[in-house]
């Protein structure tokens, strides 16, 4: 239930609900700092299960989204749409949560920082912006952060099914690129891919076989102190952290993978690694950013991608019926 | 006679006992300096090679020294595992600041350890390497300083106390 904070009745009914239940992670809970956990915790369980987002920032109101949109939380954990009612997130409260996430250690996540994101235990990611330091023309590190967004995981087992059979053809499996803008579920259908490929399924005709993830941005796996949050599959490997560029081809040379997956391919160093591993007869699985066939080959480097035949399919995906909607397929010869 | 002899051996015992007391003080007091250093240089190491986080780093120092400071940085994780909201490095400080003289460190020692705590973990790692460098030769004239003493005391106390039993015992004859 959402507040629409004109009718005062229906904020009262909303302060009657029991909010005793609450779906958040605890991976999630834990990391926030005092009032705010409270706040988030008392969200009702029936919001707290679709919460996408917590998005904080210094002396602007605390907010949270799904996918029908954002909403302002008030300081009892009601989600309202007027930003009046919400709880003002003070700088006390955004330091001292980055600091639970860091384990008060903050050079530990400096790497990460440099990002633009930490990945907290549960395999959540956690947005950090603020002041950017340069050091010889290169981000050396961020102060002053001023907002953070922390994007709740939640693994779909099953998430591939409906794509799985598009690229498995004779038991073969197709070198595919996923197409997808942010949101539609690529990186949650990459991971399910993973564990379906590497686990194994009878009835559906695929034979486990060996996985190498790239992990660059602890996201497929989710590793925290290098364990897999997520269920990634049985023969599967993970390269974590590491630039994709570098990371295909250590992972060609050390775990000798059957399929590579790995997530938002973009530069040519990406694009040539990939080339590499196609022409040692391993499988690559992986997604870009976009918004379907024209936006692609609008895209001199993407274009390139599609064009030079690297790929046996191509799926689009949208959230048209929500996360993971398969917009269409296309093969290497209808490119 | 027998029991004046008994009486000025126990005399005598408890006196240079209590010399030694004294002075094993001193060499604790240098050993315990040394131990903090060697405690400071892991931690060093898993910042600058592991990016290892605080309570991680705290746990290899105490696996890394069999002593009563390796204890002080397990009792600070097991603290800090149960409650989070306060930073690692200050629940140490605070144990130190509380505990400092069974390790027979003198206050100079723990406000220079206890003033690098508070800055552990809250920056970048070239801080933290800065601050880890600060301490460190800080902590080394405390060791000058406590080896001085330990040579200057140790021996004088332990001679004064051997020396003051005797003394009793022939007055008291």
């Amino acid at each position: 239930m959402i507040a629409n904070t004109s009718s005062k009745k229906i904020s009262d009914d909303l302060r009657s609900r029991d909010n005793t239940v609450n779906a958040l992670p605890e991976a999630v809970r834990s990391n926030l700092y005092g009032r705010i956990k409270s706040i988030i915790s008392s969200i009702g369980y029936e919001e707290s299960v679709r919460l996408e987002e917590i998005r904080m920032k210094i002396e602007k109101p605390l907010m949270v989204a799904n996918s029908s949109g954002d909403y302002f939380v008030n300081a009892s954990g009601i989600l309202t749409k007027n930003y009046r009612e919400a709880y003002i997130v003070s700088e006390d409260d955004l330091t001292k949560t980055l600091e639970l996430m860091s384990d008060s250690s903050v050079y530990a996540v400096q790497d990460e920082l440099i990002n633009g994101y930490i990945t907290i235990r549960g395999g959540h990611r956690v947005g950090v912006v603020g002041k950017v330091l340069l050091r010889n023309g290169s981000i050396y590190n961020l102060k002053n952060i001023s907002s953070l967004n922390i994007r709740i995981a939640r693994e779909v087992i099953g998430a591939a099914d409906k794509l799985i059979e598009h690229i498995l053809r004779d038991e073969n499996l197709q070198n595919t690129l996923i197409i997808s803008p942010p949101q539609c579920g690529k990186t949650t259908i990459l991971r399910d891919l993973a564990r379906q490929l590497s686990n194994g399924n009878d009835s559906k005709g695929i034979k486990g076989v060996k996985v190498g993830i790239v992990d660059e941005r602890s996201e497929l796996a989710a590793c925290f102190k290098g364990v897999a949050q997520n269920d990634v599959g049985l023969r599967t490997d993970v390269l974590d952290g590491c630039p994709k560029a570098y990371g295909i081809y250590m992972m060609l040379r050390s775990m000798s993978p059957e399929v590579i997956i790995t997530d938002e391919i973009g530069t040519k160093e990406d694009i040539m690694a990939l080339s590499t591993v196609l022409n040692a007869g391993v499988k690559v699985i992986t997604s870009v950013h976009g918004y379907g066939r024209q936006d692609i080959l609008n895209r001199p480097d993407l274009r390139d991608l599609i064009m030079g035949n690297l790929f046996d399919k191509i799926v689009v995906l949208s959230n048209i019926n929500g996360p993971g909607t398969i917009e269409e397929i296309w093969e290497r010869n209808e490119l | 006679m027998i029991l004046k002899v008994i009486g000025s051996i126990m005399i005598i015992i408890s006196s240079s006992l209590y010399g030694y007391g004294l002075s094993i003080r001193f060499e604790n007091r240098f050993r315990s300096i040394r131990e903090f250093q060697t405690a400071i240089k892991i931690i060093e190491s898993e910042i600058s090679f592991l990016h290892s986080p605080l309570p991680e780093a705290f746990e290899k120092v105490y696996r890394g020294l069999d002593s009563n400071i390796g204890e002080f940085f397990l009792q600070a994780v097991n603290i800090y595992k149960k409650d989070r909201y306060q930073s690692i490095a200050l629940i140490l400080a605070n144990l130190i600041n509380n505990k400092y003289k069974d390790s027979n460190l003198k206050r100079e020692d723990k406000d220079t350890i206890v003033t690098f705590l508070s800055q552990l973990g809250s920056s970048d790692i070239d801080n933290q390497l800065n601050n880890i460098n600060h301490v460190l030769h800080k902590l080394k004239l405390c060791e000058n300083n406590a080896l001085i003493e330990k040579e200057k005391n140790s021996k004088l106390f332990k001679s004064l106390g051997l020396l003051t039993g005797i003394l009793l015992v022939i007055i008291l004859l």
